[in-house]
């Protein structure tokens, strides 16, 4: 089994918050899609904080760049037999119902 | 290997009601001037649960869990604003700590305290009824400025300029009414009930007028009248008699729901309904709150609308109504709260109780003001009244009026298929 690493991103500003009831229902999805693929999905991740640091040389540079259309929101580490496998498992992730999203899947090196 | 238990669910809607339950806890432990601030947190909170709760479970007490964060992040807030200006707020620059708080038995008493005051601010003197309906929506019931458009018929800029001029409102008017609070006969509070029952039966009737197309959304607003209204009459300052009533008449309305539609979505009269499709344990819910609204001498509007419902819920058949109780509670509803449309209900009781005719010599002894005249369930009461008197040129003017004025398909369909009747000369009930 190979182990992928699932980068969630997303336009840095939605155009609107989702209600109590949306995020309830996003929940929901969130537990169905970890208890459907429980041998796959082996760390929820986490989610990430808006803002950051970029370090470059001397340079310390606030966030990601700002002008960024996508900002990685989260990730998962999810293990599988292909990359066709992990696809698999990505297309049925809650991150692919927000608009705008997008997931990418790299393999890890195994180190 | 472990067994595979399912994990447990939330409560449906639970979201929804927390976020009202923590704005409202949070507005008293913080103050209402920090209103956008704690509405942000809560908004983080609730998207910090769904990312912990799915890794690691839904914790024991989820309420507990997000009343905590969610105060956290205030705490968070305050102490970040107070580093950045370096100077001292409102508060004297107390910063308030990040006490870990256990939750005490009082923990619940003291949220429907909280939610029941929200409403009683939302209810505000100043605030026109659709300002209020809205204000309750957005801060009980935990709705979106989105989902408030869509069940009200507003656009979703209308209901954010009510929304905006509601929270002004509300920071200024949370501090005084919290200071009555503590006293429930203080003029302020017992002032304040009627406008919070009527913003309670508004929030009802917006769900009950729903129609087959936007069914599920909006019978979901009677559903949430009902629970404000069991917030109320668990209350000392919301359980009077009257709030009793209010919640027996529209669990009475409530249990006939599903049985005004046919399969098609067509409306359904009184005497088409299938009796036996009424829930019967609504209904008895309703009978006993009607009968704890008995305690005092008080006979509201509420007491006899009510008591018309359990007639009807009580009627056997449709003939065996007693339309006689009913024409009498449709009078003594006439003088405590002066309507031609009560009066407009007793000719329609009179009419089953003493045949067509008394009922269109109470309609032609009535001066009905230019309002009613023009309104379509006036000229269907009089059109399909005038049909059983074998009156059918005046019925059929009237009827077809009804059919102009209706403001909706299924009702339209009802007066054409009295039409119908009209022009096969049909007198029958």
């Amino acid at each position: 089994m190979t182990k992928y690493l699932f980068l969630y991103w997303k336009p840095p500003t939605p155009d609107r918050q989702p209600s109590p009831e949306e995020m309830q229902q996003m929940f929901a999805q969130w537990q169905a899609w970890k208890e459907k693929f429980k041998q796959q999905v082996i760390d929820m991740g986490d989610g990430l904080k808006h803002g950051g640091r970029t370090l470059r040389g001397e340079e310390v540079l606030d966030g990601p760049f700002p002008e960024a259309k996508e900002i990685i929101a989260g990730f998962s580490i999810v293990q599988a037999e292909s990359y066709d496998a992990a696809v698999k498992v990505a297309k049925e992730c809650p991150m692919m119902f927000m608009p705008g999203a997008s997931i990418e899947i790299r393999e890890m090196m195994g180190f | 290997m472990k067994s595979h238990e399912s994990p447990p669910d939330l409560v449906e809607h639970f979201f929804r009601h927390e976020s009202g339950r923590l704005i409202a806890s949070l507005l008293r432990r913080f103050g209402a001037t920090r209103l956008e601030m704690i509405e942000d947190a809560v908004q983080t909170s609730l998207a910090t649960a769904i990312r912990t709760w799915s890794r690691d479970g839904i914790p024991e007490n989820p309420s507990a869990w997000l009343s905590r964060a969610a105060r956290n992040r205030v705490i968070d807030e305050l102490r970040r604003a107070h580093t950045r200006h370096e100077s001292l707020d409102e508060d004297g620059g107390a910063t308030p700590s990040r006490s870990p708080e256990t939750d005490s038995n009082g923990y619940a008493e003291e949220i429907f305290d909280d939610e029941l005051k929200m409403l009683f601010v939302c209810c505000d003197d100043e605030l026109s009824p659709r300002s209020r309906l809205v204000l309750a929506l957005k801060f009980l019931c935990g709705f979106s400025t989105r989902e408030i458009a869509a069940r009200l018929f507003l656009t979703e800029s209308n209901v954010q300029k009510l929304l905006d001029r509601g929270r002004g409102r509300l920071r200024n008017a949370y501090d005084p009414l919290e200071k009555c609070w503590k006293d429930p006969d203080s003029p302020t509070i017992t002032g304040r009930l009627s406008a919070v029952l009527k913003v309670v039966y508004l929030l009802f009737n917006e769900g009950y007028s729903s129609m087959q197309s936007e069914r599920v959304i909006r019978q979901e607003l009677c559903r949430e009248a009902l629970r404000l209204g069991e917030i109320l009459v668990r209350h000392p300052v919301g359980g009077s008699p009257e709030a009793h009533a209010l919640m027996a008449l529209m669990l009475f309305h409530y249990a006939r729901l599903d049985a005004r539609m046919d399969d098609a979505g067509g409306l359904l009269m009184l005497a088409e309904q299938d009796r036996s499709k009424w829930d019967v344990e609504m209904m008895q819910k309703g009978a006993h709150f009607l009968w704890k609204s008995g305690q005092g001498d008080h006979f509201s509007r509420f007491h006899a609308e009510a008591a018309v419902m359990m007639e009807h819920c009580m009627a056997p058949t449709f003939e065996q109504t007693r339309w006689d109780e009913i024409a009498e509670l449709y009078e003594a509803l006439e003088k405590l709260e002066p309507s031609p449309l009560h009066t407009l209900n007793r000719a329609i009781a009179l009419a089953e109780w003493k045949g067509p005719e008394a009922g269109l010599e109470l309609l032609d002894s009535m001066k009905p003001p230019a309002w009613l005249t023009g309104y379509y369930l006036w000229d269907a009461t009089q059109g399909d009244l005038l049909r059983r008197c074998g009156r059918f040129d005046e019925a059929r003017r009237y009827l077809e009026r009804a059919c102009e004025g209706a403001p909706t398909q299924p009702e339209k369909r009802v007066f054409q298929k009295k039409l119908e009747r009209v022009r096969l000369g049909d007198r029958a009930r």
